[in-house]
């Protein structure tokens, strides 16, 4: 897989939007998971 | 009454016994393997790791949609920046000279010296907007009612720990985005009343972002800052287990 | 029991209820493995698929433009573009975390803790408080910026004329009114008080003079506004009966806080541009700020 570089005009901005989507995929599969694990 | 005889140990069981039941092996794992719950109890209590812990818990309190793991996760985060932080400082000397140099150098050279950085400045991120949702979620269910008030206010100085932790990091690349948002920062700081240029001329060890700057911010970003950091960390453990674990209803 | 709690002069952990716990070997630490592997992963990916950026080299001649700060200081660098730079970068962040550390010693009713919105009303309050919030802030920028004469003038040709420039944003009071010349330079000190010989920009703090436009605008309107409109908020909840105790008061400045921080945040990364201009975020450019050099690319 390449790196991407971020386009240089928003790069601040979309570094932000980048690792809030993370953060809230990851806690909504978090929550998935516990779903399921703990029925 | 019948007994039933033990079954005659396999092949298994007499691997399983020499590796696991040796002299060596119990010296460093004391308690047996934790599928009774006395060993669990017994694992939990023993680890040096492991007793931040108590050996039983509420049950809401294992429920991720209690506290969707965000205090843990925070602490994760500034583990794996300690760990993704100190592989880059084998690669980095914070001097004027040479910090850009180095950065390209792990952008490039450097065998997963990009990935490297790269998780370690999506970790300063993700930190500083984990331990903003713990705060929102300690508020909203209310845990910093008594007897949990101070751990409130070590919790507020942690958050201003984090910040300054990500805001010192942030000049190190010394690339134009670090030089000149550092350089806006400070002169924020610097308008403080009375005190503000003197604690500007501190904190960049001269009257602009230069060379004293960047050594200063390298030291608090590396060692100053995560050692009291980490000793703000232990009181705030310490005062959960103190204070009877996590805030439960009445 | 809560009455104990009550008699004793400082609050004591409750007592443990053991029916109801479960052992931490497995439940709690699987429970954090799984979220740190699930963390380790996502992350993993994110620094695989995306680079952190690495701008020219620091150079202390070429400024780019906008020089913003981080992400996360970025709701003060807003706050910088509307009000005295003491008080946007010191004076309000400092007051705001002791409020917020002085925040369990306002309300030490344990009632409805341990659970997500405990107390009656919680949600609806935290709800509305958040709206407020989210709205009131980007009114006050958009005002601010002068878009809401803009946006009168072009969507509606409404127009005040020169008589009401003085509205089009908070500066405008300042240089739009026909003050009197005495009142720039208002002396309240017979001598000149000098506190903390200053090093470096901005000079040593001095007392004597008082330019009351300037402060009107720089100060008294933005601190009248940070202390009235969140009072406001909440006094008015407080009639309409939704806040009732301490607990939705603070549900309340919190909720509000949360929003326009975010509020300030989102419109420092995204809406602001070149010279710190309001714009759309697809219309951001960054100019590298060398000298010769078209802006942007």
């Amino acid at each position: 897989m390449e790196f991407a570089n971020l386009p240089h005009d928003f790069a601040e901005t979309l570094e932000l939007v980048f690792v809030g989507i993370t953060i809230i995929v990851s806690l909504a599969i978090m929550v998935a998971f516990g779903a399921w694990w703990q029925r | 009454m019948a007994v039933e005889a033990p079954a005659k140990p396999t092949l298994a069981d007499k691997i399983y016994d020499k590796m696991f039941h040796n002299y060596v092996w119990k010296s460093i794992f004391r308690t047996g393997y934790p599928n009774t719950p006395r060993n669990q109890m017994l694992v939990v209590a023993t680890n040096v790791f492991l007793h931040l812990h108590p050996t039983r818990i509420h049950r809401t309190h294992v429920k991720i949609t209690h506290t969707y793991c965000l205090g843990g996760l925070s602490f994760f985060m500034f583990l794996g920046l300690t760990v993704t932080g100190i592989l880059l400082m084998f690669y980095y000397v914070p001097s004027v000279e040479r910090a850009y140099l180095d950065m390209q150098n792990i952008t490039t050279t450097v065998q997963f010296g990009q990935l490297m950085r790269n998780m370690h400045r999506w970790m300063a991120h993700a930190m500083v907007i984990l331990v903003f949702m713990h705060m929102m979620r300690v508020f909203y269910t209310g845990a910093y009612k008594p007897p949990r008030e101070f751990n409130w206010v070590v919790g507020v100085i942690l958050l201003v720990l984090t910040f300054l932790l990500s805001f010192t990091g942030y000049l190190l690349p010394w690339d134009q985005l670090a030089f000149w948002a550092i350089t806006v920062g400070t002169n924020i700081a610097g308008s403080a009343p009375v005190l503000g240029p003197k604690t500007r001329f501190w904190l960049l060890g001269g009257f602009e972002v230069g060379a004293d700057s960047l050594i200063r911010f390298y030291t608090l970003h590396v060692i100053g800052l995560p050692l009291l950091a980490a000793i703000f960390m232990a009181v705030h453990f310490w005062r959960i287990r103190r204070d009877g674990g996590l805030a439960r209803p009445l | 029991m809560a009455t104990a709690v009550v008699a004793r002069p400082v609050a004591r952990p409750q007592a443990r209820a053991r029916d109801e716990e479960v052992l931490v070997w497995p439940d709690l630490v699987f429970v954090e493995f799984i979220a740190a592997l699930l963390f380790t992963i996502t992350l993993f990916i994110l620094s695989v698929v995306i680079n952190a950026p690495l701008l020219d080299q620091a150079n202390a001649d070429v400024t780019p433009n906008p020089s913003k700060a981080p992400w996360y200081l970025l709701n003060l660098q807003e706050l910088l573009l509307h009000m005295n730079a003491a008080m946007a970068g010191i004076i309000v962040p400092t007051v705001w975390l002791i409020i917020l550390g002085a925040f369990p010693y306002f309300d030490r009713d344990t009632d409805g803790q341990g659970a997500w919105f405990g107390t009656e009303g919680a949600v609806r309050l935290t709800v509305v408080s958040g709206i407020v919030g989210f709205v009131g802030t980007w009114a006050l920028i958009l005002w601010d910026s002068g878009k809401v004469a803009f946006f009168l003038n072009d969507w509606f040709g409404l127009s005040g004329g020169d008589t009401m420039r003085f509205l089009e944003n908070v500066r405008s009071m300042q240089s739009q009114l026909p003050w009197p010349e005495w009142a720039s330079k208002i002396t309240y000190l017979p001598f000149n008080l000098k506190l903390l010989d200053g090093t470096g920009s901005g000079g040593p703090t001095t007392f004597q003079h008082l330019d009351f436009p300037g402060w009107l605008v720089e100060q008294g309107i933005p601190t009248a506004l940070l202390v009235g409109l969140p009072s406001l908020m909440i006094y008015t909840l407080w009639r309409m009966g939704w806040v009732v105790n301490r607990r939705d008061a603070l549900l309340a400045l919190f909720s509000g806080f949360v929003a326009s921080y975010g509020v300030l945040t989102l419109c420092g990364t995204a809406f602001r541009g070149q010279g710190q201009e309001l714009v759309f975020p697809w219309e951001l450019k960054v100019s590298e700020g060398i000298p010769g050099q078209e802006a942007g690319h």
